[in-house]
This record gives structure tokens, sequence and C-alpha cells, in this order.
């Protein structure tokens, strides 16, 4: 009787050691959420009160398909810089994190990748912005000295995308370099050793060894980086505003500027819904891709 | 039993420490406590200035209104202008809102309408329509009442480059489109590549007013009218609004100008030659240029077909929060602020300091009698706040100039045509009005 009574009263220590992050969670997460799924169903200014606020149906959901005729092309852009950003910056941290593995300065090497992983954002989308000047930025300066014209960097609707992708990458190596590195430690030298013994080498060692046993960083990179690179804010915000004529406006930037300057909080929460549905979709697609892979499967 | 009970115990009060900390912190002392015999006043007040303009000059103000009135502290908050809008929405809905606000005119119809600020006080009332200019009462007036106290009115006016006017044998700024486009072009130099070293004209870019506002002082000098004389109908795209955008579309394409160019940048290094701008670039401009700011010259916007002067321009005013447990109190703090300072001095406190910020009050007596707006470069502005029309305050203001900024851009690079352009911008600005 004793041992069952000691027994029932441990049963519930766990969850009071958990409760503190629990109503953390509560708090600021799932209220955040149903608040703002509430929001979405509703015309709010943020300034009425809430108990005067309209009920407004699927109306804020159905005006961002029907009748606003940005959102869908503000969707695109941020689809493209996302997908942009993280095959870029996978591939080529991939590429270096392999590149490196042996290399005796690795550390420096992988430290100087990272700094800008750890520098601001407004920093780096102010730096960049001057170095994109069209009348005295440096890439034009350098475009100067071969004779060629310079470039209307993000003045271009045709280069403001690509250019702040490119600053994306640039700036997001570091982690993925890192991950890569320490999934790279992770696969044991005998695969290699093995595959070696049977005249395998280069490219096919990549192909066959390399990348399927990577499939668990792999996964982890894009996911991460798909989440991030969907809800890129700050970058465009201070390099372009979304602009030249709308080919740089992201979604979370239209959701900011629906919200704050436009005074419509439930349009832009719906807006956050769609892009919210639009990450769980996709990241649900890679799990489904990369499910199998990694050192332990093998 | 007695390990779970104090486990218990450690868990209740680690959750009543996290929430202290979390939530607490020093309470400010209540407004309008009491405190010994005086009722002592606390009066918060946010603004713009001190973020992006210098507040030393307000500072001493604020110290001898304190000074005289013993009971009363003024707390400043400086908040710069990109996020002001989001502090008032933001403070209002947590209850910790300033009592005294400096609102952007625009902003103002839907604060107002959402209860957020008081409307202004008879005396109040009666102040600001006897000493203020038409237009900066427009300003902070809708729905038929006042709703604070005018502060600057920023208009617009043609900047041009004194030097580079000389250098092509201009003896006067253009008074009309087609000495614009004529100046512009023989003062525009490009370099081997064909990008512009010297623009004939560079136009603001980045934010929704820097498309619209030059947009539509040049309407205006075309006999053109933002809206309808209802307001609930946009009349931009009529032909003079047409006519006003394909002028511009011309300065693009015939590559006076380029989108992707900087005013900010161009203008000081004597690298472009005209600028449609506000007053407030004053004090930058002397900052950036030092002794070369004598080349900079000031004059009316270029008449289209009316041959009539005109501009637009928009206003700032200070109200109260309608929440403020001490309206009159601030009320008083601010006509204080912006009274005459006595009998024989007809300048006003806020007067002087915004006329030291480079901009222009909307007050009759500063601009007669501060010596900082009777220079050249002031009383240009000055002068055109006769005919000066100030942006209409709309609800849904902002959204209404983003769609109409969208379009501009649009023509500035070419993917549309200027009829098309507006008549899409009236389409969206009608669907936004008629909601209303």
């Amino acid at each position: 009787m004793k041992g069952q009574r000691h027994a029932g009263s441990s049963r519930f220590t766990p969850y009071f050691f958990i409760l503190p992050a629990v109503v953390f969670y509560a708090i600021f997460f799932l209220f955040s959420i149903g608040f703002g799924l509430w929001v979405s169903f509703r015309e709010w200014d943020m300034l009425t009160p809430l108990d005067k606020t309209r009920f407004v149906g699927l109306s804020n959901y159905v005006y961002l398909f029907t009748k606003d005729d940005l959102f869908l092309p503000v969707l695109r852009n941020t689809l493209v810089f996302a997908i942009g950003s993280v095959l870029f910056s996978t591939a080529i941290a991939l590429l270096l994190a392999v590149a490196l593995q042996n290399n005796p300065r690795r550390g420096l090497w992988r430290t100087l990748y990272f700094l800008p992983m750890v520098t601001s954002v407004v920093a780096i989308a102010n730096i960049w912005r001057y170095l994109y000047d069209p009348n005295f930025g440096l890439f034009n300066g350098l475009l100067s000295l071969f004779h060629i014209p310079g470039l209307r960097w993000i003045d271009s609707t045709a280069l403001a995308m690509p250019s702040l992708i490119a600053v994306s990458v640039w700036a997001t190596i570091g982690g993925a370099l890192l991950l890569f590195a320490a999934g790279l430690e992770g696969i044991p030298t005998m695969y290699y050793e093995a595959a070696r013994l049977d005249g395998c080498s280069g490219w096919n060692e990549f192909r066959h060894i390399t990348l399927p046993l990577l499939r668990p960083t792999l996964l982890f990179v894009l996911i991460t980086g798909f989440i991030n690179g969907l809800q890129s804010f700050a970058l465009t915000m201070i390099m372009t505003g979304g602009g030249p004529v709308n080919s740089t406006r992201v979604l979370a930037l239209y959701m900011y500027e629906t919200a704050f300057q436009n005074f419509r909080m439930g349009r832009a929460s719906a807006m956050a819904f769609v892009l919210f549905l639009i990450i769980f979709l996709i990241t649900l697609l890679q799990l489904r891709i990369f499910r199998r892979g990694g050192v332990e499967a093998h | 039993m007695k390990r779970l009970s104090r486990l218990l115990a450690v868990l209740v009060v680690g959750a009543v420490l996290v929430l202290l900390v979390g939530c607490g912190g020093q309470k400010p002392a209540p407004t309008g406590s009491t405190a010994g015999d005086a009722k002592q006043v606390t009066i918060k007040i946010a603004t713009h200035w001190g973020q992006d303009y210098s507040v030393e000059e307000l500072m001493p103000y604020i110290e001898e209104y304190q000074k005289l009135h013993s009971n009363v502290k003024i707390e400043y908050e400086a908040v710069p202008f990109g996020d002001y809008l989001k502090k008032v929405q933001v403070s209002h809905l947590s209850g910790e809102a300033p009592d005294i606000y400096h609102v952007y005119s625009l902003w103002g119809v839907q604060l107002s309408r959402s209860g957020v600020i008081a409307e202004a006080p008879q005396n109040v009332q009666d102040f600001v329509n006897k000493e203020y200019v038409p237009a900066s009462i427009a300003g902070a007036s809708f729905d038929g009442k006042l709703w604070g106290i005018p502060t600057e009115i920023d208009n617009y006016q043609l900047y041009y480059n004194k030097k580079l006017l000389a250098a092509a044998n201009f003896k006067e700024p253009p008074k009309t489109w087609e000495e614009l486009y004529t100046q512009a072009k023989a003062m525009t130099r490009r370099n081997a590549d064909g990008t512009i070293d010297v623009a004939g004209i560079s136009f603001m870019k980045g934010w929704e007013s820097a498309y619209t506002h030059p947009f539509v002082a040049l309407l205006r000098t075309n006999g053109g009218e933002f809206l309808s004389a209802d307001g609930k109908k946009a009349a931009f795209n009529s032909q003079a609004g047409v006519a006003a955008l394909e002028f511009e579309a011309k300065l693009f394409k015939d590559k006076l100008t380029d989108p992707s160019l900087d005013y900010e940048k161009l203008f000081p290094a004597d690298k472009a030659a005209f600028v449609i701008m506000a007053p407030y670039w004053k004090n930058g401009l002397k900052k950036t240029m030092g002794d070369n700011f004598s080349n900079v010259g000031i004059a009316p916007i270029p008449v289209g077909k009316s041959g009539l002067p005109n501009t637009t321009g928009y206003t700032w005013f200070f109200t109260v929060d309608s929440n403020s447990k001490v309206k009159d109190e601030a009320w008083k703090f601010l006509l204080w602020l912006n009274g005459a300072k006595s009998d024989t001095d007809k300048n006003s406190r806020l007067g002087t300091y915004l006329t030291t910020l480079g901009v222009v009050p909307g007050r009759i007596g500063d601009q007669q009698n501060q010596p900082g707006l009777q220079d050249s470069f002031s009383k240009p502005f000055v002068d055109a706040l006769q005919y000066t029309k100030p942006e209409p305050n709309l609800p849904q203001g902002q959204e209404i100039k983003t769609e109409l900024a969208r379009q501009i851009e649009e023509v500035w690079y070419g993917r549309k045509a200027p009829k098309a352009a507006l008549d899409d911008a009236a389409a969206k600005v009608n669907e936004i009005l008629s909601q209303q």
C-alpha cells in the first residue's frame, strides 16, 4: 500500500516540472496563434476596441485571392526569394563543407563564413545597399575599372530580387556550413575506405555516400532555411522597401504594411495564416522527400 | 508526500517570481495623483522629434513650463517617424499611451474615428481659428471638427541649383512645365556608358508620399484635383492628372532623370538641377553642403496649362489622447507652448523651435515674425501657403496614397501608360472610399 501511494504521487511530478514551460507556451504561442486566427475573421484597425470589431467570416481570405491584385505577386516573390536563397546557400555551403573538410585552416574559414550569421541584419542590409548604389557603390566602381557599364542592382525590376537573394545567400551560408561540417564529421570513414577499395572516388563518393548519409542534416538545413526564407522581412524592408515596383515585396513586409500602415489587421492576420499553411505544406513535403537516410538508416 | 509538497512549494514560488519579474517593475506614479498640497500632474508627450530631428532646442521650453508650474512634470519621449503610428496603436491598446501625440494629419481621421484622440475644446478651437493659416487648420480638421493645434506645415516647391542654372545660361528658374523640361534637358549630362552624371531633375522615392506629393503638386498647377468636390471619388485621373503624369513620364523616358537616382546624394553634390521637395530639408542641406548652400534656390512649382500657381502640402498637429486623465492640463500646456511668448514677442515657443528645424510653422504670427523664415530659402515656402492646399484627410488615407504611389512608380519604370496607371489607381481608391 505504501509503495502504491508513492507510485501514484510521482505520476504527477513530471507535469509539475513542465508546467512553467507549458504556461509560457500557452500564453506566448497558443494564445497568440488563437488570437491571430480570431482577428483574421474580423475587420480591425488595431485602434477600435476589440468588442466593437466586426465579424466578416472568410472575407479577408477571399479578398486576398480575388480582389487583392498584389497578394499573389507578393506570394510569388516570397517563394522565389525563399527557394533562391535556400537552394543556393545550401548548395554552396555543402560544397564548402566538403572542400574544407580536410583543410588545415578549416576552423578559420568556418569562422569567417559564420561571421555574417552573428551580424545584425540591419547592418548587413545597410552595407549592401551602399555596395549596390548605382552611382557611388563599390560594385559599379569595380565594373567601371573594366569599362563595363554600371548596373541598377536594386533599382532594376529584373535585378533587384537576384541582388537580394545574393545578400541572403552570403548571410546564411555560415550556418548551413557549420551544420554540414558537423554532419560530415559524423559519417564513419569506413564507408569511404570501402568505396575506394572498389575504385570509387570524387563525384561518385559524394553522390552515393556523402549525400545519402547527410540526408538528416540536409533535411534540417532545408526546413529551417525555408522557414526563415519564407518569413524574411528586415532585409527587404531596409534594402528595397519592397520595390522597385513591388518586385521584391515579400509577404512578411506586405503583411506589416497592411497591418500597421493601412490599419487592416484582419487582412494581415489572414495573410499570416496563409503563409503559415504554405510553410507547413512545404515542411511536410520536405519531410516526405528526405524521410529516409542518414548513418543510422544505413 | 513530503517531497511532493516541497516540490510544489518550490514551483509555486518560482512561478510567482517569474510573473513578478515579467509583469512588474516599478509602476509609474499615476498621473493626476495628489501629493502634498498641490495636485501633482505628469504629462507624457511623444513626438518624432529627437530621433529624426534635434530636440535640444525644445527642452528648455519644457523645463520653463515645469518651473512655472511646479506641480507639473512633463515626460518627453522621442519615437522615430517610421514607428510613430505603431507606437500610437500599440500604446493605446495597452493603456500606456502618452497624453499628447504629435500626429501626421493623414493618420488623424483613423485616430479620431477609432476614439483614440480627443476633439479640441472650444478655447483651443478659438485660438487655432484666429492664429493659423487656413491650410494648417484644414490639416487638423476632419468630420467637421478640429482635433488639435497645428504645428508644422510642409508644402512643396521647386529646389534648384543656381550654379548649374547659371552655367547653362538660364537667368531664372522655370515658370512653366515647358521651361522646366527645356532647362532640365539642357543641364542633363551623361557618362560615356549612357548613365546619368548630372540629372536635369531628381525625384524623391521610397515611400508613398515621395511619389504622390510631387505628382499632386503638378496636378494642381494643371488645374486638377485629387478628389471630387464631395470627396467621394478619385479625380486625379482627369485629363489634368493624366497630363501631369505624362509630363513626369516624359522626363524619365527622355532620360533627364532615372528612378535609380538618389536625390539626397545628388542634389547637394551639384549632380541634380531640380528637386520638388518640402522645406524640412533645409537643415540637412546646410549641413551637407556647407558654404555651397548658397547655391540652393527655391521657386514656385512650374505651372501647367491652368497657368495658376498651386501646390500641395501636408501638416502635423498636437492632440490629446481621449483616455488621458490630464486632458485639461495637456491642452493648457499646448496652448502655452503654441501661443505668443508675450505681448511684445509675437513668436511662439514652438514656432521658434520649428524654425530651428528648418520647417515652417502653421501659425501666422511665427510666419511673419520668425527671423529664420525671412531668408531666401524659407520665404518662398511661406509665401506659397496662400495657395497651398493640403492633402485631404481621408479614412484609409495612407492606403489610398500607397495605391496611387504604386501606379506612379509603374509609369516611372515604363511599365504602364499614365492613363492606364491613373485609372487603375482611381478604381482602387474608389473601392476604398466606398467602404467608408
